[in-house]
């Protein structure tokens, strides 16, 4: 055999590679698209939030007494297929307090493996003011990150109002929601315990991040009560972080009425800005236009970029 | 000589094929930063991240 035939051997053997290394590429598309389709979304916006502030207790929440319906497990099976998911976790709820390992085999019931995990999530929160320990041991078994951070940020909120410094704890083991949960927790207390909210926002604890947060979540809560009492929190605070705690109160002042707290932020003085600031962001979904025109309006060129900036976003 | 050379040749391009086969078959898993947010430890996060996140969300200015 000469030469030529069998270089004509080696360039078949590449052709053939090739086309089977892109063959195969096209073949497999849908583990390559798995692995990249997260990417986009971590790269732009965030894809679900913490838990809402403010959001109300699902049927039979909290005390397992139930505001209007007690749900069943017969009620749940018989339910059509749509709303089975939904009954199954109200009914976890409901029955947490009582029995744990009863609510924990309710949430097993739940097809949709993001549903359980918050089923899951949300029987610890329930178990949390009377049974903090075991509330615990039930976050760590969860083994999604997410709803496991989700876990111990519930237990945290459930305890802020009776135990702040363990509630706050709780946040150590929240995963990518440890700030937002300071920052609730935190919000939380103050509205029962001022000066516990402030001794522990003034130990400057963890990054800068974790630290000036802790700040804004007393004046946003603080704020949906009272301005006043949460101007009173914000001049507490540490001095490099007052406006941003100031920003925190114009923002829950807007959610409860947008005239009011621009007309309240014009008795803060230098602070007024950081509000007004606050008050433009939580118009963003409602009212664009004005966040838009309260942002040109800042004086601050600081506070107007960011203002600016974030309208855009 | 120039027959071994080939030959050496045409080892290599089954050893590169058969790799490049491999990882199309068994693409390798994301790595940390191509998950969501949400669903990393929070020592999978940044700084930067984070306060974009809590920015968009009304937690801080």
């Amino acid at each position: 055999m000469g030469t030529f035939p069998f270089s004509a051997l080696v360039f078949a053997c590449l052709a053939a590679l090739l086309g089977l290394r892109f063959g195969l590429e096209a073949w497999v598309p849908t583990a390559e698209a798995e692995s990249e389709a997260p990417s986009k979304e971590a790269g732009s916006v965030m894809v679900v939030p913490p838990k809402p502030e403010g959001l109300a207790a699902a049927p039979g929440a909290g005390s397992g007494e139930g505001q209007s319906t007690m749900l069943t497990p017969a009620m749940c099976a018989t339910m059509i297929a749509d709303l089975q998911d939904t009954c199954w976790q109200a009914l976890a709820r409901q029955t947490a307090a009582a029995d744990p390992q009863e609510a924990l085999r309710q949430c097993q019931k739940i097809s949709g493996e993001e549903l359980r995990y918050e089923c899951r999530a949300d029987v610890s929160e329930t178990l949390a003011p009377a049974h903090r320990d075991e509330a615990v041991a039930l976050c760590k078994e969860i083994d999604s990150v997410k709803w496991r951070g989700q876990c111990n940020f519930g237990v945290g909120l459930a305890l802020a109002e009776t135990d702040p410094e363990w509630a706050v704890a709780r946040c150590e083991d929240a995963e990518a929601f440890k700030t937002f949960c300071r920052h609730d927790v935190v919000g939380e207390i103050s509205l029962v315990n001022v000066t516990a909210a402030v001794t522990i926002c003034a130990r400057n604890e963890g990054d800068t991040l974790t630290r000036k947060t802790c700040w804004h979540g007393p004046g946003k809560y603080l704020a949906r009560r009272d301005m006043g009492e949460a101007a009173a929190f914000c001049r507490q605070a540490d001095p490099q972080w007052q406006g941003l705690c100031f920003h925190g109160l114009g923002w829950g002042a807007a959610e409860r009425d947008p005239d009011a707290a621009l007309a309240g932020c014009a008795a803060f003085g230098e602070f007024a800005d950081n509000c007004r600031h606050g008050v433009a962001n939580e118009l963003k979904r409602s009212d664009p236009q004005r966040e838009t025109a309260i942002c040109e309006s800042l004086t601050n060129p600081e506070a107007k970029a960011k203002c600016l900036a974030f309208v855009t976003q | 000589m120039q027959r071994a050379a080939l030959a050496a040749a045409a080892v290599a391009l089954l050893a590169g094929g058969g790799v490049a086969a491999w990882r199309a078959l068994h693409p390798p898993p994301p790595s940390p930063a191509e998950k969501p947010l949400d669903q990393r430890a929070y020592g999978e996060t940044t700084d930067k991240e984070r306060e974009d996140w809590m920015r968009k969300l009304g937690y801080v200015d």
